[in-house]
């Protein structure tokens, strides 16, 4: 009896959880690759706007990396950046984010330099009607190169959105605060690497992101590695840090 | 019928010195081979033994703190290659031995020095090294033991060392518990998951030279705060130029973590600093939209606008602005449950590793 009464209470919270399954997801990337042969300065500016609206949620995120390094005398450079954002509302859960990476390797390099930029805003939907929902991306890439040396230079972006119908509508419960209706700005800013004698070969890569919960940030976390040499020395750096609310 | 002179000389010693400082020297040669040990400190024990012999001396000592303020400056020598360790410290401990070995029918050339020193909770200054390459550690524990053991021969050079702080920060495991459990309202009466408690960790400095090639190098390490760390450190010297050192320091603790850095330099390159740069994180009320933003078909003269600013920010030759718009549109036919449930109300945590290890070839050094 007390076994059949155990399986009944599950049963019925198993029920319980999947009407309060709304899922919905969404993501989008934007990469760009650029290979420059010879140049006294080589910068890579990549940037994408995201958002979703759904009949529970708007979410919308833009973030920009921007890196650069200067090699007098000329040199050769291949940065790489990538931007990544998520929204989603998981089982009642309002969450979403960027990541950032950039990887740049320069020979004769005298600086360089890196920032990270994103701004996130979520609120929240309510409608009992059938309702539109909408996701869009927009990704946007540019170079500067040498004037001499050969040069490639890749854009590419992808945007994916997952939905999960519900079997009935299901009260809804909205816990407001003030950050709800807030743009978040996050920003990451490398501290420039200056040197008088030109780096025969320097490394570095920077990965980043973070995540809102209700629209509050929630983590944020970066891995970093460098490598750099000058004649017979090197030096390796690494460091992983997070921070969670 | 053949006889064989044997003219052998077998000494001991031994000191002990409390409270006071004591100095020994000690020399001992035949037609070979010559050796030299020097000894300075106070609160220590010290023996030695030698066996001196017309083609050989072996020779070894040792010797070790007796209180937690003390200290010991102590150098080896075999035909003119040094090898030598100092430790000093206001709570913590040391202990060194040495060993000569040279001549006899396998004609050896031994010369060995190893060093132990550690510290808890105070302060410990060391130095070890030889002829070719010499190091010097500092090191400031708070509530923080640090160990390091090194190896010398006159050549060669190897240290590793590894502290972590002696207790854990009070209510970090249950925050860490409550987490993994996904209860984010504290319990006060069970599970004091607040940050409380004193700033706890380590400063640490080690800097090497390699007189011989004319190079040096250092690196600076500091944690403190509610934090429990770990700080591991390495030297390597070999190959009469080559050599490698590092500092790695990873942990766990309540938000903001007051110190976290590293600093590192070596001849020849620019400083190196950890963290390597800052976020910055602010909230305002969402920005007006853009007209050609809110009219997704602008975004053709957003692209120019961007690109232009990408112009006036670096000067020279751009590559053509590439960008695309993806639009996806779709129907969701009920409204889905929206709950929002309350926000941690734990303290945040932060979680760190950070490094540097840098590497000489010695390509430019002279033979």
């Amino acid at each position: 009896m007390r076994l059949a009464l155990a399986a009944l209470v599950f049963v019925a919270m198993l029920a319980l959880a999947t009407q309060a399954s709304g899922v919905v997801e969404t993501s989008a990337s934007t990469s760009s690759f650029l290979v420059d042969t010879d140049s006294d300065i080589s910068a890579s500016r990549t940037m994408m706007e995201s958002s979703v609206t759904t009949p529970e949620m708007n979410y919308s995120s833009n973030g920009q990396v921007d890196s650069h390094v200067l090699q007098p005398g000329g040199g050769a450079a291949i940065i790489s950046h990538n931007i990544y954002t998520t929204a989603r509302n998981y089982y009642g859960i309002l969450g979403g984010g960027v990541s950032f990476s950039s990887k740049v390797t320069a020979t004769n390099a005298t600086s360089s330099e890196l920032v990270m930029t994103g701004r996130s805003t979520g609120g929240v939907c309510y409608s009992q009607e059938y309702a539109m929902a909408k996701s869009e991306t927009f990704g946007m890439g540019i170079a500067k190169v040498g004037e001499g040396g050969e040069h490639s230079f890749n854009l590419d972006g992808s945007q994916k959105t997952v939905t999960t119908r519900l079997p009935i509508p299901v009260p809804v419960m909205i816990h407001t605060d003030e950050f709800v209706n807030k743009e978040l700005t996050v920003t990451f800013r490398q501290r420039s690497l200056e040197m008088d004698t030109p780096a025969d070969f320097l490394q570095e890569e920077v990965n980043f992101d973070y995540r809102t919960y209700n629209n509050q940030m929630a983590y944020y976390g970066y891995d970093f590695s460098s490598f750099l040499a000058i004649e017979d020395t090197s030096c390796n750096s690494y460091m992983s840090f997070a921070h969670v609310n | 019928m053949k006889y064989i002179l044997i003219i052998m000389a077998i000494m001991a010693s031994s000191i002990v010195g409390s409270g006071a400082n004591v100095e020994l020297n000690m020399g001992y040669y035949n037609t070979h081979d010559d050796m030299s040990m020097s000894l300075k400190g106070s609160n220590l024990n010290f023996g030695s033994a030698c066996t001196l012999l017309p083609q050989s001396i072996k020779y070894s000592n040792g010797g070790a703190s007796i209180q937690p303020k003390t200290e010991y400056s102590y150098s080896l020598t075999l035909n003119g290659d040094t090898t030598f360790s100092s430790a000093q410290t206001d709570s913590g401990m040391f202990a060194f031995k040495g060993a000569v070995d040279v001549g006899g029918h396998d004609n050896k050339n031994l010369l060995k020095l190893s060093a132990k020193s550690g510290v808890k909770d105070g302060s410990l200054k060391t130095a070890y090294g030889n002829d070719k390459f010499q190091v010097q550690e500092v090191v400031q524990a708070e509530n923080f033991v640090y160990q390091q053991q090194a190896d010398l021969g006159p050549k060669t050079v190897s240290s590793t060392g590894f502290g972590s702080t002696l207790t854990p920060v009070p209510g970090l495991a249950d925050n860490l518990m409550m987490r993994s459990t996904g209860q984010l309202t504290p319990d006060a009466e069970t599970a004091p998951a607040v940050a409380e408690g004193k700033d706890q960790g380590v400063i640490y400095s080690i800097q090497v030279q390699n007189p011989g090639g004319e190079k040096e190098g250092h690196i600076d390490a500091k944690v403190m705060g509610l934090a429990e760390s770990q700080l591991a450190t390495y030297t390597k010297f070999d190959d009469d130029k080559k050599y490698t050192f590092g500092a790695k320091m990873r942990g766990i603790g309540f938000a903001p973590i007051g110190e976290l850095e590293m600093a590192g330099q070596a001849t020849g390159l620019p400083l190196q600093t950890l963290p390597p740069g800052d976020v910055e994180i602010s909230y305002k009320d969402p920005s007006e939209t853009d007209e050609d933003e809110e009219n997704w078909g602008g975004y053709p003269e957003l692209v120019d606008k961007k690109a232009e600013e990408f112009d006036s920010d670096y000067p020279g030759k751009s590559t053509p602005a590439l960008w695309y718009y993806l639009n996806n549109e779709f129907t969701i036919e009920v409204p889905v449950y929206v709950y929002y449930p309350p926000y941690s109300l734990l303290d945040s945590v932060e979680t760190y590793q950070l490094g540097m290890v840098y590497s000489v070839r010695g390509d430019d050094a002279p033979s």
